[in-house]
């Protein structure tokens, strides 16, 4: 069959962890012997292009294999990143959807590319999308009002009244109209997590949405088989960007209210210089905390082999953590702020604890109770070991080889 | 630092870095308030981000070794020396594009109001010292229901109140085996799953895990290993109502998979479930024609199929309508024991025809499959086709042997792995890429269709390992020391080449599912699948020749047949 992904951005010029489910689905969908091809937003240089239709640029290419269309808007139009159509758009949609002929779509990201959504619709092309942000319910994207904020959703715009001024009201409910429109109209809804499903459906309560987690690669992963005593040395990790939003501040003033001296912290990972710094000033020269810089993938083993337990402190909504996932795969229990996914994944005293997002002293009381009891690591690793299962790629692949079946009519 | 200045300039006056792009693709450089191209230089490049939309750093690091090696920047070797050696800087090739031109008409269509002001969202706090309150407004956290350790059985999955044994033959199993028993034994809505492991001399650690997931393990020693005592020994210590045969290297999809076999089993009708694979994200480009060839021969690539004896028995048939696949068969205990398995090759097919032929039916799943592939070296298929043919003679008394002499085979061998090496090579290498599948496919057709103007070569000669696999560089070498070389510079007459071709249309017809572009990744795999396909025409050439021999020519062949058979 004929797939068509719709993303609203791709490589090789963006890389980030929609782009890439995109790319891994896409090229699994072509080894289950697929014709599959992207069509994405771009913004390379108008030279990069060598078609123009009424002031759309565009291109096809092939990246690792796969075909690309990626086109662009000579003059952009207002509020590309916010609205969910423009005419424009549309008349290009309906005639590339019409030269192509897709069996299906597959939308992993509908910003930019919603209008190939809405041609779908016209032309009775069954899609499915993968919910891979909150696009479609928040033009912020993520929920968040402010920097130190999150709401839990439009509410019908009232909440975003309240919480985001700066939008019409009138603009937020005609949204929420279409985007509406868009998702009732999908074959089939599909969400990484939980978190992100319940998320949709307490704004629209009638979606069926199906949880798919996202696959990981085996290869670079090793088990961690390390058992404790009492009094064993317990390393704590941190894993990711150093960012802000990733809370490692949280983490380092915890680790900083422990007086235990028979531990350590390893943070690994990069940021901006200035940052790094001030997560520095924070440690406070303390020599249990250790630096470890910017790790390949393919050391990831390496690095989950090296702490005893993985520390997620984010105080903003992740959508799916391939680290915490990581982690479990690695036979390591994880101590995770209780907000979104990882709220959701970790089960206090079974796998790991959670936390309350932000919080140091209790981050801090969580970590204690692992150094006071080691052997309740032991316990974890077990749980995690026998009844803890993350897909692997393959596995994340095949569900996807289900759903188009069933929208292509394979019984 | 000085160094650092150099690049920083040299890449400044190469205009190969684009600071808006640079800015526009990485948001928190921009809130940063950094130098871009000093970001790049110090961090970007190590994190893969692109200095402009046409260099892909991840790619010009992956197809340059030598610079991965050197851990430099890589647009600063690009411009020192890349540019100068004509390396690529992205993979992307146009291949052509689709008209996609369209008249555009404006539309009354509703306009959403326009926002007053699109706000910054992500302003970070620029000093962390004097941000005491990292997070403290958070709005109601909606409660999210944590998962069950173990799922709930539903309507649309009711648990089944049955013991089901999976057994499995192992020996060295690897690093998928321990996720294959944790998936195994977390399947949901079974009441019991007993697994039974037959090893037949591991020395890794197969045994101990098992037994650390509650396994029971039967240790055979590996004289006593057949594909079909293993498993005969394994259902008979089996306390379980069905019997799952299943292999070391599988992975259920999901933790419903039994399940939906279970689901089937129950169907009156059926004796026996079955189910197709799917390959692993690794597979090489050879397993995916077979593996998807089978499939289009079982007729199970478009759905499912119930398996029943056909009207006409002839070898064909019976193997369309008996298959039953090792890599997951489900029946009943009670059933299996009336039969088990024979042989010691292709005990799962003869199984099935045995089952059929009694009036008993075979589900054969492709809607539900089980992931599994391998990606063996080239020798392995030519022993395979061997093996194959050699029973397929066995088993099938209307399996006609083609006519076949061990010399002529052997040089027949030779001119087609030349061939192969010195044209059909060489063809794919000149080609410009991305190219059009189809004028790919008429390059191979001509090229293959060019070979009996050429002579069969005088001497072996295969400048370099182009086959990538040793043990069959060797094992052709072997073979014309038996052969010799009677036709040397003789026109070529003989018939693999025309068997290759077969085997190529039928690639082609897989890709061409898939693909319409060729891209210089995809070619280099379509040589690789090439060699394999040679090797298993060769193999097979070679089993006809080895049957139609007198006594004298079986005892001339017997390193050659005992090289063949060994370990498949």
């Amino acid at each position: 069959m004929k797939i068509i992904y719709l993303v609203h951005q791709f490589f090789p010029e963006f890389q980030t962890g929609t782009e890439k489910f995109v790319l891994n689905t896409a090229l699994m969908a072509q080894k289950f012997g697929n014709n599959v091809k992207v069509i994405t937003h771009s913004s390379y240089p108008n030279e990069f292009y060598d078609h123009e239709t009424n002031g759309i640029l565009y291109k096809e290419f092939i990246y690792e294999g796969i075909p690309v269309v990626a086109f662009k808007y000579r003059r952009i139009p207002p509020h590309i990143n916010l609205l969910l159509h423009n005419n424009l758009g549309y008349e290009f949609a309906k005639s590339v959807l019409k030269f192509e002929a897709p069996d299906i779509i597959h939308v992993g990201h509908a910003m930019k590319i919603h209008e190939f959504i809405w041609a779908a619709i016209e032309m009775h092309i069954p899609y499915t999308i993968t919910l891979t942000d909150f696009f479609l319910l928040c033009p912020k994207i993520n929920l968040t009002p402010d920097q130190f904020s999150l709401c839990t959703g439009p509410k019908q715009g009232e909440a975003c009244a309240e919480l985001c001024p700066e939008f019409n009201p009138p603009f937020i409910t005609n949204r929420l109209s279409e985007a509406e429109e868009i998702l009732k109209n999908a074959d089939i809804l599909v969400a990484p997590s939980r978190f992100v499903s319940s998320i949709y459906q307490h704004e629209f309560p009638d979606l069926d949405i199906k949880v798919i987690p996202h696959g990981i690669r085996y290869t670079h992963i090793k088990k961690n088989r390390r058992t404790y005593q009492q009094g064993a040395k317990l390393t704590f990790g941190y894993a990711g960007t150093l960012i802000y939003h990733k809370g490692v501040q949280v983490l380092l003033s915890a680790f900083s209210g422990i007086e235990n001296r028979n531990t350590a912290l390893k943070i690994y990972g990069s940021g901006q210089f200035d940052f790094t710094q001030q997560l520095k000033e924070i440690s406070n020269g303390d020599p249990r905390v250790i630096f470890e810089g910017a790790f390949a993938s393919e050391k990831l083993g390496d690095v989950l082999s090296q702490i005893d337990v993985l520390i997620t402190p984010s105080i903003c909504y992740e959508t799916y953590s391939f680290i915490l996932h990581e982690a479990f795969a690695s036979n390591v229990p994880v101590i995770a702020s209780n907000l979104g996914v990882m709220g959701e994944e970790v089960i206090d005293g079974y796998n790991g604890f959670s936390f309350k997002t932000g919080d140091a002293d209790d981050l801090r009381d969580k970590m204690e109770l692992m150094i006071k009891d080691p052997d309740s690591l032991n316990r974890m690793k077990e749980n995690i070991n026998s009844k803890i299962i993350v897909p692997t790629i393959e596995q994340e692949a095949y569900q996807y080889f289900e759903i188009y079946n069933r929208m292509f009519g394979i019984a | 630092m000085l160094k650092a200045l150099y690049h920083y300039l040299l890449i400044l006056r190469s205009g190969l870095f684009d600071r808006g792009y640079y800015l526009l693709a990485n948001p928190d450089v921009r809130k940063a308030d950094v130098d871009a191209l000093w970001h790049f230089l110090r961090v970007g490049w190590k994190e893969g981000r692109n200095p402009s939309p046409l260099f892909d750093t991840t790619f010009y690091l992956n197809s340059n070794p030598d610079v991965m090696q050197l851990s430099i920047n890589p647009l600063v070797h690009y411009v020192r020396h890349g540019k100068k050696e004509g390396r690529p800087i992205n993979p992307g090739l146009k291949p052509g594009t689709g008209n996609y031109d369209f008249e555009f008409v404006q539309q009354d269509r509703e306009t959403s109001i326009p926002v007053f002001s699109e706000t910054n969202l992500n302003n970070l706090p620029q000093n962390l010292k004097e941000e005491k309150q990292l997070i403290n407004s958070i709005i109601s956290i909606p409660e999210i229901e944590k998962p069950a350790i173990t799922e709930n059985c539903t309507d649309k999955t009711p648990l089944f109140d049955v013991k089901v044994s999976v057994i499995i033959p192992t020996k060295n199993a690897g690093n998928d085996f321990d996720f294959l028993l944790k998936i195994l034994t977390n399947q949901e809505c079974v009441r019991e799953i007993e697994i039974v492991v037959v090893d037949s001399g591991s020395t890794d650690n197969t045994v101990n895990l098992a037994e650390s997931y509650g396994a029971k393990v039967i240790e055979i020693s590996p004289e006593e290993f057949s594909h079909s005592y293993a498993r005969n020994l394994g259902a008979q210590n089996a306390s379980g109502e069905y019997l799952l045969f299943t292999v070391q290297d599988a992975l259920p999809p999901s933790r419903t998979w039994l399940h939906s076999l279970l689901t089937k089993l129950s169907d009156e009708e059926i004796s026996v479930v079955s189910c197709a694979e799917l390959p692993r994200e690794d597979a090489d480009l050879f397993y995916r024609v077979i593996s998807w060839n089978h499939y289009e021969f079982l007729d199970v690539n478009k759905g499912d199929r119930v398996l029943s004896m056909p009207d006409e028995q002839n070898h064909i048939n019976l193997r369309k309508n008996g298959q039953l696949s090792d890599l997951a068969c489900l029946i009943s205990t009670d059933l299996f024991s009336q039969y088990q398995y024979r042989f010691s090759y292709a005990e799962d097919l003869d199984l099935g025809i045995r089952l059929i032929k009694d009036g008993h039916k075979i589900a054969f799943l492709g809607t539900t499959r089980i992931i599994h592939s391998h990606n063996r070296p080239a020798f392995y298929f030519m022993k395979r086709g061997f093996v194959d043919n050699l029973f397929l003679s066995d088993i099938f008394s209307d399996f006609v042997i083609p006519p076949a002499e061990f010399t002529d085979i052997a040089q027949d061998i030779l001119f087609t792995f030349h061939f192969i090496n010195n044209v059909i090579f060489n063809k794919i290498s000149e080609m410009e890429y991305p190219t059009n599948m189809l004028i790919f496919e008429a390059m191979l057709k001509k090229t293959l269709h060019s070979a009996n103007e050429f002579a069969y070569p005088t001497e072996l000669n295969f400048e370099h390992d182009f086959t990538n696999n040793h043990e069959l560089t060797q094992f052709i070498n072997h073979l014309i020391e038996t052969s010799g070389y009677p036709k040397a510079g003789s026109q070529y007459d003989g018939k693999l080449i025309k068997a290759l071709t077969g085997f190529i249309n039928m690639t082609n017809k897989y890709l061409k599912t898939s693909r319409d572009y060729i891209d210089q990744a995809l070619a280099e795999e379509i040589k690789n699948c090439i060699i394999k396909e040679a090797s298993i025409i060769s193999g097979a050439n070679l089993a006809y020749a080895y049957i139609n021999g007198s006594d004298n020519e079986k005892e001339r062949m017997q390193s050659i047949h005992q090289s063949l058979k060994a370990s498949v």
